[in-house]
């Protein structure tokens, strides 16, 4: 079984609904997963602390889990609710043993490297400012930040080949956007294909996340 | 590609100005204007601001008319893509150290005495041209102010930290030269790199 945590700020007045939204979009996946046991932990705003993580959460301490966080973010930070979630400087030790997967922006820099300091499996989330799609586009950034992890969970692949097909679908996206003669979003979604951070354990497989 | 237009803006020019008539002989005569009043000059330029324009302006005006100086900051306020080349009667020397570093510091292309020789003239309008054809910010211009009113106006993407931009929001980040302006021409210049790489794309469409 795979203990699947998804924390998100559906509170965030200007991005509370794409968050929201990306996180249904990830929960509709894995409802759909055939054969593999899971648990998920939803984690929204009002809950995104770290009092309610080492409390309501404290069974995951010392086993191998699966972390997603949809928030804003700092290069040392997640955001949510309007406080720090996650944060360089804490006693990260939590979540050694996670595969931590965020869109957050920045968090890549200085967060990123940090859990894995604390032997957190692998991180993959962003470094820059990245910016996402919408109208009619927004399902394509939802799909784009989703694709990596919604990769990892339905084949049979490690996750760097995850994130490889990640920015693979990031490169598929550019080049529809291009035939459709929109080379503005064409160059948000290289911004944010080269934005990419891929940290940590690249052999990961979910085989590595199974528990008891 | 959309021509160059040339504005110049100087109260002691005429229509018959050497400079006035070879530039339209090279340009045509609907791509350049002469403004002898900086304020209709100033006007000409806010109204004009999606157009590849490079504006040949004197520093001195009389009449209570704005100074060459306050048209250059009105200038620097909308846009940087406008490029700007500074006339004066008198030798550079003259310019105020202040009203040089600010014209230095928000990009003026170039000085040039206004008794130097036509040719050098026209060779900095040209390389001002050759400049505005090529740049990144100048084309993304472009290419947004040829979008549908409607679509312009429609929100079409959002930071991470939140903010919603219209393409119209957009052209006057990229004027701007704003942090989300920038990374989006470095986001098309990786795209070209990309293209030209993977040579998978007919770029002369």
């Amino acid at each position: 079984m795979i203990e699947i945590v998804v924390a998100y700020d559906e509170r965030d007045k200007k991005l509370g609904d794409y968050f929201e939204s990306c996180k249904n979009d990830l929960i509709a996946t894995i409802e759909q997963l055939g054969g593999i046991k899971n648990t998920i932990s939803e984690i929204p705003a009002k809950k995104c602390n770290r009092a309610y993580i080492d409390i309501a959460l404290k069974h995951l301490k010392e086993i191998s889990f699966l972390i997603i966080a949809y928030m804003h973010g700092t290069e040392s930070q997640l955001i949510a609710n309007n406080g720090a979630f996650v944060q360089v400087g804490d006693d990260n030790s939590f979540f050694k043993y996670s595969l931590f997967y965020t869109n957050s922006c920045l968090c890549g820099k200085l967060l990123g490297p940090d859990l894995i300091t604390h032997q957190c499996h692998t991180f993959i989330g962003f470094d820059e400012e990245i910016s996402a799609l919408l109208g009619d586009n927004k399902d394509i950034s939802i799909k784009c930040d989703n694709f990596g992890i919604t990769a990892f969970l339905t084949q049979d692949i490690t996750v760097f080949e995850a994130y490889d097909q990640m920015r693979t679908n990031y490169s598929q996206e550019i080049t529809k956007m291009l035939s459709l003669g929109d080379i503005l979003s064409a160059g948000v979604l290289v911004n944010a294909r080269e934005a990419l951070v891929f940290l940590g354990n690249k052999d990961l497989k979910k085989e590595g996340l199974f528990n008891e | 590609m959309e021509p160059v237009k040339i504005l110049i803006i100087d109260d002691n020019f005429t229509e018959d100005e050497p400079l006035v008539v070879i530039l339209k002989e090279k340009y045509g005569n609907e791509n350049v204007v002469l403004k002898t009043s900086s304020s209709e000059g100033l006007q000409y330029i806010m109204d004009h601001l999606t157009s590849k324009l490079i504006v040949l302006l004197d520093l001195h005006f009389v009449n209570d008319e704005p100074s060459g100086i306050d048209v250059f900051k009105a200038i620097r306020e909308e846009t940087s893509l406008v490029y700007v080349i500074v006339m004066t009667a008198n030798p550079t020397s003259s310019i105020s150290q202040n009203d040089f570093i600010e014209m230095v510091n928000n990009n003026a292309m170039a000085f040039i005495e206004s008794s130097e020789d036509i040719d050098k003239k026209i060779a900095l309008v040209d390389k001002a041209a050759h400049q505005l054809d090529t740049r990144v910010d100048s084309v993304l211009e472009q290419w947004i102010s040829k979008r549908p009113n409607n679509e312009r106006k429609r929100p079409y993407l959002t930071t991470r930290s939140g903010e919603t931009y219209s393409l119209n929001d957009l052209i006057i980040e990229i004027r701007k030269e704003t942090n989300l302006g920038k990374k989006i021409e470095k986001g098309i210049i990786q795209l070209a790199i990309d293209l030209l790489s993977k040579g998978n794309e007919k770029l002369d469409d």
